[in-house]
């Protein structure tokens, strides 16, 4: 667990903690889940498939994100939007659709098998 | 397979050496073939512009894909793709597009073909091809290969 620190003024130690081996839905949301979304989630998903890891990747709008999402992988003008839908899921924001560092990171740590922790 | 994916690119569909002189001029050219082609009515092109002031749409190596914010969607009558190219390039906030991929979809027709085109984001040296290129066909062909046949 980590500790108090304030970041931004959000008490980190309320952060959503994911261990690895109970992520199971990893939802890519955009704004209206048609273009961008899609090819985060496809390129997502190709990373996923490499890994070897058992994880479903789907994509979807921000506003339709269900609880059943354990990992929320979104752009950063939306991840509060998606913070709200979604309180149980940790929130993984990236900035570019394309190889983000965030998305990168995410499946290191899966493959890793460590936990996921919310960015927010 | 074929007959949906002719249905949402077509060679028509791809223009090239355009210029715009900024990006709100680029998504209403855009979105005007897509009007044009029967996929959209007028108020869509709105909805374009209003996702960028949101989250723009810049994907990296100088392609955007504008699309309708989610409200939007009540205007596409059909899945459409159009591709712009701009030579010159466009201030596309987060970066300079020169391929412009204007996109309403409904259901998941265009998927192949996005599922493409992030195989050629990829690829930073073929993106620089095909913001000059001068051959429709290749620009076709790159965008609708099948993303799994390599």
């Amino acid at each position: 667990m980590s500790k108090a620190t304030n970041i931004g003024g959000t008490d980190v130690t309320e952060r959503v903690t994911k261990q690895a081996g109970e992520i199971k839905l990893i939802v890519y949301a955009c704004e209206a889940g048609m273009g961008s979304s899609l090819m985060g989630a496809n390129q997502l998903k190709k990373m996923v498939k490499k890994a070897k890891l058992d994880i479903n990747v789907v994509h979807s709008p921000v506003g339709q994100l269900t609880d059943a999402a354990d990992v929320v992988v979104v752009h950063k003008g939306l991840a509060k939007q998606a913070q709200a839908k979604v309180p149980g899921a940790a929130i993984i924001p990236f900035t570019l659709f394309m190889n983000d560092p965030a998305v990168k990171a995410l499946v290191s740590n899966l493959t890793a098998g460590e936990p996921v922790v919310s960015a927010m | 397979m074929d007959d949906s994916l002719s249905a949402v690119l077509t060679p028509d569909d791809i223009v090239l050496g355009h210029h715009s002189d900024s990006m709100n001029e680029a998504i209403e050219h855009a979105g005007g073939l897509l009007v044009a082609r029967g996929s959209i009515s007028d108020e869509y092109i709105d909805g374009m512009k209003q996702r960028e002031t949101k989250v723009s749409t810049y994907l990296g190596n100088g392609v955007a894909l504008p699309h309708g914010v989610l409200e939007s969607k009540e205007y596409i009558r059909s899945t459409g793709i159009v591709v712009v190219q701009h030579p010159d390039g466009v201030d596309w906030q987060a970066g300079t597009a020169h391929l412009v991929v204007g996109l309403a979809a409904v259901g998941d027709d265009h998927v192949r073909v996005l599922s493409q085109l992030a195989e050629v984001l990829q690829d930073e040296d073929l993106c620089e091809t095909l913001w000059r290129t001068t051959d429709a066909q290749f620009l076709y062909d790159c965008l609708t290969a099948d993303p799994d046949d390599d």
